[in-house]
């Protein structure tokens, strides 16, 4: 009995963990702007973190090694600290991306200016990480993510046309008066949300702290296997809530306060209200995510003590990294830059750097000194190397894209 | 001493090249292509931000919105409805393009002017009228024409 | 907390830890290292190989620490960072010292290396004795160029890509040299049997390393330190890659 609820536990905080500021922005504005037809991107991208969460997990509970360990033992350590160099600034924008995403969530329900709750996020974020234990952290900040949740409720409250959703998400119909172009480019943008590689620093480090063996293998997956899918159809909710109420009067989302407004058109205050508490939790918990990573990452490549499993003083070095790493983040929102072009460029950069994490990976999930029995088999690795292909593909396009198209404009 | 003899020329150099690149990008003439389309990019933010205040000010009515959640959605909507303007207004018009430049900045200041003026009765009123319902529903409109025209 | 770390299980060559045939590039650099406590102390940024008094290269410790790591940046960058370094310290005597950690504490090596000591004060760094023995790092026999004899097919110069050490008598020996072309680690572990997945990264590893020979150490391969050259004599054993 015990053993389920864990395993429903986890799937539930895993949906409401999906979901972060790149994921909410970039699908309410690739709905607002092309409706469902760049959901198959979703799809894809919801697929590959699936295969390189699940790869990457298995890693964790066989060899009790990271991601970033492995980059470095695999890639050595002038193209690891090249790798380190790369996904520490991804994850660092992504970091400042969800702060500011706190704080305007927070701004929707107080009307206080977000600037003003930049600081007083920070803080809080910082007590979090320091204070919080881990499963405590995942798990309440997840289960409160759920909240958005909400956006399916709304989608299927305005009653749209199904058929006509699906059709335009099969058939790519995209809208005529947007190149194609800048379709490609919120392609890449969409698939860099979906599959960001903080993602998998957080997944495998967690699965390290909560001590995984061989034996959580089955519990990983079902984590993996049914929980990020569903955080996918939360994010299909979301663009689809805005493709059938901001779409046909033309407006393309700029705002945080842009992407409940379906909600508060289907389901009113009630449903608005659950929404926000979603934006805040989601946002929240992707900030601890995000500033833990970036500890994560630096330790395990310089191979000093990390992890919430040990008393802050035994890892002293890296909740320095974290306090750091919060203090530079609030600064940075402090410059008045705005959040949501922050997530922008932070979806765009996560994309250019997805081979840096991934190729190490899946080098590894096959190596039998490694993995003994574990090894990828051959459904994972016929995945594996298309998913590499896909994510070198948008790697190369992400800038020229980002570029011709002036950022999607 | 031997690492500056030898940067001194490189730094020289890379100078000299920085004013050169900066120098072919003086513009002598406003190209009106570039213009056009940061007309139209203008236009349409305009036209998108105009919609978001209607929609909001529709449900605010209904009682569908908080009424911090209304205001705030409102101010953004204001502050990128005056972006949106100073992107095109800061511009010098092309010699092909100044009537047309007179009249997208004329219609971007009402939109500035409209989308202000609906901010801060909302926020004094707690009221909308239809009437300024159907000025903000026309205003869109213009601004979406007006974008396809260039 | 101590009580409940498990280490995790050592598939593969290292299993009968110490007397175990291994590739110190690729399954002994670059690992975490782990204390008894289960603590994490660093990174084996280097492994220090001691010349034994029959001549032969014995590992005797693990190197850690930045003096260790920033060499390893390879070529040109990595003495440029090991000089700003040594630049920046320059008041502390040991500054280009690394600490080490010495073989007889490391019990076991799995995905992880264990030490049998806590991580408190566990890294020191070497105080030069009265006979000091001649001591080299595994990341400078990395860096050395190979020239083969003529009458070895394949090319005629390479670098060493990875180090393999053998257990003979209770005491790990650098036993050959795998040699090729390109930078160390870029087998990626796929030289020790073509069957590791996926297909497509093993054939594109195993065509570029075509020419990449395992290099028996004997009497007539000589290391030269001072010019950082193998020169294999023409009656050493040379294989190919397993299969």
């Amino acid at each position: 009995m015990k053993k389920y609820l864990a395993v429903f536990l986890g799937i539930l905080s895993a949906i409401g963990g999906f979901v972060d500021i790149g994921d909410l922005v970039t699908n309410a504005q690739v709905g607002s702007r092309f409706g469902m037809s760049l959901g198959w991107v979703v799809v894809i991208g919801v697929l590959g973190i699936c295969v390189f969460a699940e790869m990457s997990g298995r890693v964790a509970a066989v060899s009790h090694r990271p991601v970033f360990d492995l980059v470095r033992e695999r890639l050595g350590p002038r193209v690891g600290f090249l790798n380190l160099f790369g996904s520490v600034a991804v994850t660092f924008l992504t970091f400042i991306a969800e702060i500011g995403g706190v704080a305007l969530g927070l701004e929707l329900v107080t009307s206080v200016y977000y600037l003003l709750w930049v600081p007083f996020v920070a803080v809080l974020v910082w007590v979090i990480l320091w204070r919080a234990k881990f499963s405590a952290m995942e798990n309440v900040l997840g289960m409160m993510g759920l909240a958005l949740v909400v956006f399916g409720v709304a989608l299927w409250h305005l009653h749209p046309d199904w058929t006509h959703l699906v059709n335009q998400m099969a058939t790519a119909d995209k809208p005529h008066d947007e190149g194609w172009l800048v379709y490609c480019y919120y392609a890449v943008a969409l698939f860099g949300a979906a599959m960001t590689p903080y993602e998998v620093f957080f997944f495998s480090s967690g699965g390290v702290e909560e001590r995984w063996t061989e034996k959580d293998i089955g519990l990983m997956r079902a984590n993996v296997l049914i929980g990020f899918p569903l955080g996918g159809l939360l994010s299909l909710a979301i663009a689809g809530a805005a493709a059938v109420v901001l779409l046909p009067p033309g407006i393309s989302v700029d705002t945080l306060g842009q992407v409940g407004l379906p909600v508060a058109v289907s389901l009113g205050k009630i449903g608005l209200g659950i929404a926000v508490l979603g934006f805040v939790a989601a946002t929240l918990g992707a900030a601890c995510e995000t500033g833990l990573s970036v500890g994560y990452s630096v330790a395990q490549y310089f191979g000093f003590q990390w992890g919430k499993y040990v008393r802050p003083n035994e890892a002293a070095m890296f909740h320095t990294l974290i306090a750091v790493s919060v203090a530079i983040g609030a600064g940075v929102l402090m410059t008045a830059v705005d959040p949501i072009i922050v997530t922008e460029f932070s979806v765009v950069f996560s994309a250019l750097a997805l081979p840096l994490t991934y190729f190490p990976i899946l080098v590894v999930a096959n190596d039998p000194d490694y993995m003994g029995e574990h090894a990828n088999g051959p459904v994972a690795n016929t995945l594996g190397l298309i998913y590499l292909v896909l994510v070198v593909v948008a790697s190369v396009a992400a800038i020229p894209l980002m570029i011709i198209t002036k950022m999607g404009q | 001493m031997s690492t500056r003899a030898a940067g001194g020329p490189a730094v020289v150099v890379l100078l000299l090249l920085a004013l050169l690149l900066g120098a072919c990008g003086t513009v002598k003439e406003p190209d009106p292509e570039d213009w056009d389309e940061t007309a139209r990019v203008s236009l349409t933010d305009a036209a998108s931000e105009v919609s978001a205040v209607k929609l909001t000010l529709v449900h605010a009515r209904s009682d569908d919105l908080w009424r911090s959640y209304a205001v705030v959605v409102l101010a953004d909507a204001e502050e990128a409805v005056g972006k949106a303007e100073d992107k095109v207004t800061v511009l010098q018009p092309p010699p092909a393009r100044t009537k047309v430049a007179d009249k997208v900045a004329n219609l971007l200041a009402t939109a500035s002017d409209v989308v202000g003026k609906a901010r801060q009765s909302y926020v004094a009123s707690h009221r909308v009228e239809d009437q300024l319902l159907h000025r903000l529903d026309v205003l869109a409109g213009r601004l979406e024409h007006q974008a396809k025209a260039l | 907390m101590t009580q409940d770390y498990v280490r995790p299980p050592h598939p593969g060559p290292i299993e009968s830890w110490p007397d175990a045939e291994y590739d110190a590039a690729l399954h002994l650099l670059d690992r975490q290292i782990v204390a008894v406590d289960g603590r994490l102390v660093g990174k084996v940024d280097d492994v220090e190989l001691t010349v034994d008094p029959d001549g032969s290269l014995v590992p005797t410790g693990l190197q850690v620490g930045a003096a260790a790591l920033l060499p390893r940046f390879g070529g040109g960058l990595g003495s440029w960072l090991a000089e700003r370094h040594e630049q920046i310290g320059c008041a502390r005597a040991d500054r280009t010292t690394p600490y080490v950690v010495d073989m007889a504490l490391v019990d076991d090596v799995t995905s992880e290396v264990h030490v049998t000591q806590p991580r408190e004060g566990l890294l020191r760094r070497r105080v030069p004795g009265l006979e000091e023995p001649t001591r080299h790092t595994l990341g400078q026999l990395l860096e050395m160029t190979v020239r083969m004899p003529p009458e070895v097919e394949g090319p005629a110069e390479a670098t060493v890509l990875d180090v393999r050490i053998s257990a003979r008598d209770g005491t790990q020996r650098v036993s050959a040299l795998v040699v090729g072309h390109g930078r160390p680690g870029s087998l990626l572990g796929y030289e020790r049997s073509r069957d590791q997945g996926p297909w497509l990264i093993a054939a594109i590893v195993r065509r570029i390393h075509r020419h990449t020979r395992i290099v028996e150490l004997g009497p007539d391969v000589d290391l030269v330190w001072e010019t950082g050259e193998v020169r294999v004599g023409p009656g050493t054993v040379v294989h190919q890659l397993p299969d």
